[in-house]
């Protein structure tokens, strides 16, 4: 596992379109190994396309990614798989798969699953996830909490350095909401970067230890929660009157502004 | 360990059912003698009737069986779809229009590689076809619908020249290389479909792991280490492959790669890519059995191979449809 601070992925001068349409226009960012960086912002605000740039699935019209300085571009697809794990927004499973067998899926990367480094990485991975119980069960059959959890060890088992979710928590109920948090907060103190895509600003500002904002393609504000949630910030970008309370560590909402009638984004 | 023993269970399967049909046909002959005889190249009566007429036609039964099953199973894997099948793709159809075209202008008489050739050529087209669609829209669901634009256009066309066929010759050659056949086929025909087989068979087999994570959606195939666009290209040209060269042999043999992944799912425990391995003997063995019962059944016309697995793979096929639910889901 790479050192704390190690820079893992850059990214310069991010810009992309789509028919046209200005998506994301100029984004930097840094991710050092050991932190969790919360992506937050309206809907539309670019968050989700930001995150397939970072994967290698979307290419950039301009500026570029960097995995371990190296130019995304010219990092081959196995490379990749090997250097970073992402996990869509809603994730799917096509065949009734069992556990067990999805979590075998996060070892492609790497080639066979059946050698002994594969099946010590899908053993520790489904131990993290507390998922031996559940090994045999049919994916489908799972509560959307254990389903999370089933993705979750997918991505452990590839061993990557660096996660990449999208909104992991958006369909779990509270005490999953917060289990997972803190999950994915253990992962980052034990090396890993993590990058979420978050709605939920609360559980953004504890468990990241910095949110970068986005708002019509642009990043907003980059930094510590509390000096990203800033009351008149949350005004402007969400057009609701909220902030961060950092003496109670939590994210206040009182409803939307009258100045602002339409919806952000 | 499961799906190696069921592998091996199908593949000795296969073996019996190929000996089976060495000693079935129509003239009762003494079948080791004659095996003996083909082995050591003795011209006797049984020797070129094993040699010329049974093993050709054995030997077709399990390749077109094993390309067939092994061409839906990666078509179901790719599309992610358990209904769909190489059918789909309109590659079959193509490779039949392309070999009634053939037969329609008699070119098929001039010399035996012709027909054979145009069935490949057909299914060519088509997969060339469906690789320019597939470049320009990616999406599964657009391959589909092309897939069946294009079966429906080569299959109307088939009926055209069956319409407008210039002598009840011809009409009764593609009317009964429709019906889909592997009697009366000659090793020459063996020889032209093997190298296309095998090297579609490679192909497929090769993209097991492609085919695994795209379970997981194009997103998460992609980020798992794979090239989506290639790797789908691959195993489109593998499963035109498999069609094309079935096709050209043996006709329009229905179902096989519909009903055979359906039944080896299970026992793959739902994964492609071990799917596509026990698929391959499976289809062997379900063309072999549907060929050896062909040839016992009572009648005095013999039934044609396409007509019994359509016969009995579109019942089973709605069955299991029924007891599945399958695409409710």
């Amino acid at each position: 596992m790479s050192n704390p601070d190690t820079l893992l992925l850059e990214a310069e001068h991010l810009e992309y379109e789509a028919d046209g349409v200005p998506i994301l226009r100029n984004i930097s960012l840094q991710l050092h190994a050991g932190e969790m960086l919360g992506l937050v912002g309206p809907n539309g605000a670019g968050k989700s396309t930001l995150v397939k740039l970072l994967a290698g699935l979307l290419q950039p019209e301009s500026g570029r990614v960097r995995l371990d300085g190296e130019n995304l571009r010219f990092v081959g697809a196995g490379e990749r798989a090997r250097y970073l794990a992402y996990l869509e927004q809603s994730p799917q499973t096509h065949w009734p798969l069992s556990v067990e067998q999805i979590v075998k899926l996060g070892r492609l990367p790497h080639g066979h699953a059946g050698s002994s480094q594969s099946r010590l990485a899908i053993y520790q991975a489904m131990t993290e996830t507390d998922l031996h119980k559940l090994a045999s069960r049919k994916f489908g059959t799972l509560s959307e909490g254990e389903k999370l959890r089933v993705h979750l060890a997918r991505m452990l088992a590839s061993e990557t350095p660096v996660l990449l979710a999208d909104e992991p928590v958006a369909a779990l109920d509270l005490w999953h909401q917060y289990q997972t948090m803190e999950q994915l907060g253990r992962l980052a103190q034990s090396g890993k970067g993590i990058i979420v895509v978050m709605h939920d600003l609360t559980l953004a500002s504890r468990y990241c230890n910095r949110l970068l904002m986005l708002d019509k393609g642009r990043l907003v504000a980059a930094g510590l929660p509390s000096q990203v949630l800033t009351r008149s910030r949350v005004a402007e970008t969400y057009h609701v009157d909220g902030w961060f309370d950092q003496d109670n560590n939590a994210f206040h909402t009182i409803g939307r502004l009258p100045d602002y009638p339409q919806e952000p984004s | 360990m499961k799906t190696f023993l069921v592998f091996a269970l199908l593949c000795l399967a296969t073996v019996v059912l190929v000996m089976l049909e060495l000693v079935s046909g129509p003239s009762s002959i003494a079948v080791i003698e004659g095996i003996t005889d083909a082995l050591a190249g003795t011209r006797s009566v049984a020797g070129i009737i094993i040699a010329e007429i049974r093993l050709p036609r054995a030997l077709l039964a399990m390749l077109t069986g094993a390309s067939l099953a092994l061409a839906g199973a990666a078509m179901q894997g790719l599309l992610r779809n358990p209904l769909a099948s190489p059918d789909i793709l309109g590659v079959s159809q193509t490779a039949g229009l392309f070999a009634v075209l053939t037969i329609y202008y008699g070119v098929a008489d001039l010399h035996w590689v012709l027909l054979p050739l145009a069935a490949i050529t057909g299914a060519a087209v088509a997969v060339t076809l469906m690789l320019q669609i597939a470049r320009k829209f990616a999406g599964t669901a657009t391959i589909i619908l092309c897939g069946i634009a294009i079966s429906a256009t080569a299959g109307s066309l088939i009926a055209l020249s069956l319409n407008l066929a210039p002598n009840p010759l011809a009409l009764q050659e593609i009317y009964y290389w429709m019906l889909g056949s592997v009697a009366n086929r000659s090793m020459q025909e063996v020889w032209i479909a093997l190298p296309f087989m095998l090297v579609s068979w490679t192909i497929l087999l090769g993209k097991r792991h492609f085919l695994d994570a795209l379970t997981l959606g194009e997103n998460t195939a992609q980020t798992l280490g794979f090239e989506l666009r290639r790797e789908t290209l691959f195993v489109i040209a593998g499963a035109a492959g498999c069609t094309g060269a079935a096709v050209a042999v043996s006709g329009n043999i229905g179902f096989v790669g519909l009903v055979v992944p359906h039944i080896m799912r299970p026992l793959a425990g739902n994964e492609p890519g071990k799917l596509m391995f026990l698929s391959l003997p499976a289809g062997a063995v379900l063309v072999l059995l549907a060929d050896v019962l062909v040839q016992h059944l009572p009648g005095t016309q013999q039934l044609q191979l396409g007509v019994l697995t359509a016969a009995l793979g579109g019942p089973f096929f709605l069955y299991l449809l029924i007891r599945q639910k399958v695409g409710t889901q």
